[in-house]
Order: C-alpha cells, then structure tokens, then sequence
C-alpha cells in the first residue's frame, strides 16, 4: 500500500514537473517569438527605415521618402492628407521615390552674413 | 525622437506581435481544450498533462491579450482608449473589427475571472461561460484579419491559416466522438467558418482601400495633431502647408 502510494506521489510530481517544463518552454518561445514578429515587422512593414532615416533629414526628404516593398497597393489613405504635387500613390509605393511634379521654387540665394571682421 | 512621436514607434510593432502571438496562444489553449472534451490521452500527454497545459497556456494567452491591449492604448495614432478597449464599437478607429477584439477580451476575461471563482460557483455557469469562451478564438482571428494592417504579409496569412488548422483538425477530432447528427452539423459549421475567412481575406484585406471599407478615420488623431503643431516642425506640416505623412506611417495604420 504504501509503495503504491509512493509511486503514485512519484508519478504526480513527474508530471507536474512535466507541465512546469513545458509551460516554461511555451512561456519562452512566445516571448522569444514576440521579440522575433516585432522584428519582423519592423522590416516587413514601411516606415521602420523611413522613422530611421527620417531623422536627420529635412522635411521635404521626410515626406517623399519612405518606400517600401510590403507598402499597401493602392493606399487610399495618403491622398486624404495629401495636397499639391506630394500625393503619393501605391504604384510609388512600389517603385520608389516619385519625380516631383513641379519644379523647385527658385529663391534667392541668402545674404551672406559677416561677422564683421577683426 | 521622430521615430518616436511620428513614425512607427516601438508600441506599434509590440502590439502587433503580442496579437499574433495571443492567437497562436488561443489556438493552443482552444486546441488543448477541444481535445480535453474529446477525452484524448496517451503516454507522451496524460490527461492531466494536457489539462494543466490547457490552464497555463491559457493564462499567457490572458498576459499576452493584456499586453496587446495596454500598448495599443498607449500607441497615440489611432487613439484608441482604455474604454474602447473594453467596450465594444466605442471606438472611432475601424469600429466593427476593432470591436471584434473588444468582444474577444471581454469573452476572455470572462472565462478567466469565472475559472478563478470556479469553486464559489455552480459548474453549470462555470461551464457555459467556458463555452462561451471557445467563441473568442474565431472572433480574435477575424479581428486580427479585419485591423490587422499585416493582413497582406504572406507569412502571416500562413500563421493565420495554420491557426485554422490546426482548431479544424482538433474540433474535427472531437466531432468523430458527437453523434451523426451532430457530428454533421459540426463538420458543416466548421466547414462554412473556413470559407468564410478565406473568401474574407480575399475580398476584404487583400483587396486595395481595405482601411477606408474598414472604417479608418480620414485624419486619425495623431494626423491631426501633427498638423495643429504651431511650428511646423513635425512631419505632415510645413510652412502651413499640408503633406502627406510618412508613408510608413500610413502603411503602419493600414491605410491601404
């Protein structure tokens, strides 16, 4: 009787180690998977380089930047905001930057500031 | 500091990643679930072994769903709120799929909260609640697909269709313990229930102007935001002048 009762408390806490070694192992990979989709989606989806690049860059740059190969065909969204000749389309989604439609406002040159010597 | 205030920040890629892993998750718990009506039981997983795995895939499930939640509250763009988070087509962003994720949580913190109280009540309301529960992975799925803005990545369509599976198979399992009737309404149901998301995936996200069909504001409230900026300095505003925002910024918030 009593060995029976000692193999089954052996049996028990074996599977209960079971379930504690595996939810363990679970609880790991969906972190360890979390981490990897964040990254994967970092690269898969737009924006992550263009945030990146964007940061040192003018607003012009910022604006006209930032294609991407898993960008959204036919993104609606853009021309809502958009106005002028910066509307963008998904076809520029796909095949990079697009030519400005106007060309750059001449301005003069700035006047040249000096120190004023000695 | 841009990627930060304007770009996709850091909230955005973990919300997306703790929903896809919460589905996996579910579909672990609502698989080990399945098999556990279904009585399965062999050496390599006793009984006992696939009820505790059932339980504690299920609570990180509940951890993972609360992450997901918490960063998309915190996530300014779409600004979605902690009271959307919790009550159903309260939100302006993609009301009816956003709230299919709302219905999701609830139904989960249902399930959770009356298993924690399982021994102050009945078994009969303990047990339909937990039926109740099983709904929850379906509507999850479709909320993933529905404002998921990663719907278009094959790779997750693959995780999506194995998500499928992979319950298919476990309810498909179980249907061969019902009786012949039942056993075909079951097949027919989880039958219908498959075609549907793949004639919704087809039809819905795959197809361009998805976000504008699926509800999402015209300016979201980051957008907006940026453009009252007095100084001009944040993207999407120069000189008063109105520019489209960072096309990543678009395609982050599925504005396809």
């Amino acid at each position: 009787m009593r060995e029976h009762l000692h193999s089954a408390s052996l049996r028990r806490d074996e599977r209960l180690a079971r379930i504690r070694r595996l939810s363990l192992w679970i609880t790991g990979g969906a972190a360890a998977a979390s981490l990897g989709l964040g990254t994967a989606f970092a690269h898969a989806l737009p924006g992550h380089s263009v945030a990146t690049a964007a940061t040192g860059a003018s607003g012009t740059t910022r604006s006209a930047s930032g294609s991407s190969a898993g960008a959204a065909p036919g993104a609606s969204g853009t021309g809502r905001l958009a106005t002028g000749g910066a509307k963008s389309s998904g076809h520029q989604h796909k095949h990079g930057l697009a030519k400005p439609k106007q060309q750059p406002v001449s301005t003069p040159a700035p006047p040249v500031v000096s120190s004023g010597g000695s | 500091m841009l990627a930060a205030s304007s770009g996709p920040s850091p909230l955005w890629y973990a919300t997306r990643a703790t929903g896809v892993v919460a589905l996996v998750l579910l579909t672990l718990t609502v698989a080990f679930g399945v098999a556990g009506t279904a009585r399965y039981s062999s050496a390599s997983l006793p009984r006992v072994v696939r009820s505790g795995l059932h339980r504690n895939i299920s609570l990180l499930a509940v951890a993972f769903v609360a992450v997901h939640v918490v960063t998309t509250v915190l996530d300014p763009y779409a600004a979605i709120g902690l009271t959307s988070a919790v009550i159903p087509f309260s939100s302006p962003y993609r009301p009816f799929w956003l709230s299919l994720g709302t219905i999701a949580f609830d139904l989960l913190l249902a399930v959770v909260v009356t298993s924690l109280l399982r021994s102050r009540l009945s078994y009969r309301i303990w047990h339909g609640v937990h039926w109740l529960g099983y709904a929850c992975w379906p509507v999850a799925l479709w909320h993933g697909l529905g404002t998921g803005t990663d719907s278009k990545l094959s790779w997750l369509l693959l995780l999506d269709a194995l998500c499928v599976l992979v319950v298919a198979a476990a309810v498909a399992v179980r249907l061969t313990l019902a009786r012949p009737g039942a056993r075909a309404v079951g097949l027919a149901a989880t039958g219908m229930f498959m075609l549907a998301t793949v004639v919704f995936v087809i039809i819905g996200p795959l197809q361009p102007g998805w976000s504008r069909r699926a509800g999402t504001p015209a300016a979201p409230a980051s957008a907006a935001a940026l453009r009252a900026k007095p100084d001009g300095s944040a993207i999407g505003v120069s000189r008063g002048t109105v520019r489209p925002p960072v096309r990543g910024q678009e395609a982050r918030h599925g504005l396809s």
